[in-house]
């Protein structure tokens, strides 16, 4: 689910209000824990280190091209 | 030794070229590239990916540019060197990341930033001369919907201006002169040239194309690569040759031994130079930046942080572009 502009005010408005208790911040981060950790799909896990780019995605062409002498650090 | 520092294309070409080809990866990570996602094609991943801001920024668009130079550009051993020339992959995700700006822009045809309804001059004309270069890259006539869909930003863009800073007025003329020659669209070349009279009142005698009411070398390497752009794409601009000249003639002095610019006399305080132009004009501040490159001193689009490397690394790339041989 993406960031609103209603969802962020709303999150900055307790933020700065109900926020200000520890236990309000404990209870948030563990409704946002729940929401967006705990309770997704396997494959569609939320993890702030994924889907940067893959060399495997450009399909099988790269790997000759990538090979060659002069793209490797070998002596040519 | 004055003769190290003669303009002598051969090596420089691999020099400029390797920053923007290392920096490319990196912008690809920026990018929602699952086609069957909602946010496909976006390129601001703390909008689709860490959902940490409200809407996505326009100019991270810009990353389309830069996929489409990679896939069109050879590379220094034509071929062997640029892993992503003429890989299938990377059109497609340039179309994908036009439909998500298309799809994202005010209902004006503007473009937004940083805030919700904002109708943002700099970003609209950056995203907007992106776009029109990578219709003509990947040829017009695959680009012919989103052409008509995106008239409305053209005609927004030729109705507003900044006339404060240079660098944005002359990226909006680089984008009116696209689009009217992809499309023929007489409006928007009255429009250009409405622009180009606007922007043309920017200068000062001494070559400064003015920002804030003053020079800043960065900025006027964005201007003068914009401008180069503009010249490559009409014949309309007949003061550009020589107004290019002297804003050359203005920023080589600032541009010292291993390319560094005093920050401290730039009217915005930037820290980098745009080599684009330089090396499309000859410039022998060219030679500077290049010792800079081979010292690992200069900053290149890999020091910069996610907002500014994607325009930086596409600069490098036109700039390695200019530099080739049969260019």
């Amino acid at each position: 689910m993406l960031m609103s502009t209603p969802k962020l005010v709303a999150l900055r408005l307790y933020n700065i209000t109900l926020g200000r208790f520890e236990v309000c911040t404990r209870l948030l981060r563990k409704a946002l824990v729940w929401r967006y950790v705990k309770n997704m799909e396997p494959g569609a896990r939320y993890s702030p280190t994924s889907k940067f780019f893959d060399m495997s995605e450009l399909g099988a062409g790269w790997r000759a091209r990538a090979a060659r002498p002069g793209n490797t650090g070998e002596s040519r | 030794m004055p003769e190290a520092h003669a303009f002598a294309p051969a090596g420089l070409e691999a020099l400029f070229a390797a920053p923007a080809l290392a920096t490319l990866p990196r912008v690809l990570g920026f990018m929602d590239r699952d086609p069957g996602s909602p946010t496909f094609g976006c390129c601001d991943r703390a909008y689709w990916h860490y959902r940490l801001t409200d809407l996505p920024n326009s100019r991270a668009q810009e990353a389309g540019l830069l996929l489409a130079l990679a896939w069109a550009y050879p590379g220094p051993k034509s071929g062997e060197d640029n892993l992503f020339y003429g890989q299938d992959a990377l059109p497609q995700w340039v179309r994908g990341v036009w439909s998500h700006w298309l799809a994202s822009r005010n209902a004006d045809g503007s473009t937004r930033e940083i805030y919700p309804f904002e109708r943002s001059f700099c970003a609209t004309s950056f995203s907007s001369a992106a776009f029109v270069e990578c219709a003509r890259l990947l040829g017009a006539d695959g680009f012919e919907r989103e052409l008509r869909q995106a008239e409305s930003t053209f005609l927004w863009l030729g109705s507003n201006a900044n006339p404060d800073v240079a660098n944005q007025m002359a990226a909006s003329l680089h984008a009116l002169h696209g689009y009217a020659a992809l499309t023929g669209d007489g409006r928007i070349r009255r429009l250009a040239r409405e622009r180009g009279e606007a922007l043309r009142r920017l200068t000062d005698a001494s070559g400064t194309f003015v920002e804030y009411g003053g020079l800043d070398v960065g900025y006027q390497t964005i201007t003068l690569s914009s401008l180069t752009s503009v010249m490559a794409l009409t014949a309309d601009e007949a003061w550009l040759p020589e107004a290019v000249a002297k804003g050359l003639a203005a920023v080589e002095p600032r541009i010292g031994e291993l390319g560094h610019v005093d920050w401290r006399g730039n009217s915005r305080r930037t820290q980098y130079v745009y080599p684009r132009a330089l090396a499309a004009h000859q410039s022998p501040a060219l030679a500077r930046l290049a010792d800079g490159l081979r010292a690992r001193t200069l900053p290149t689009p890999c020091w910069l942080d996610d907002r500014y490397t994607t325009a930086f690394a596409v600069d490098y790339l036109l700039a390695a572009t200019e530099l080739r041989p049969c260019s």
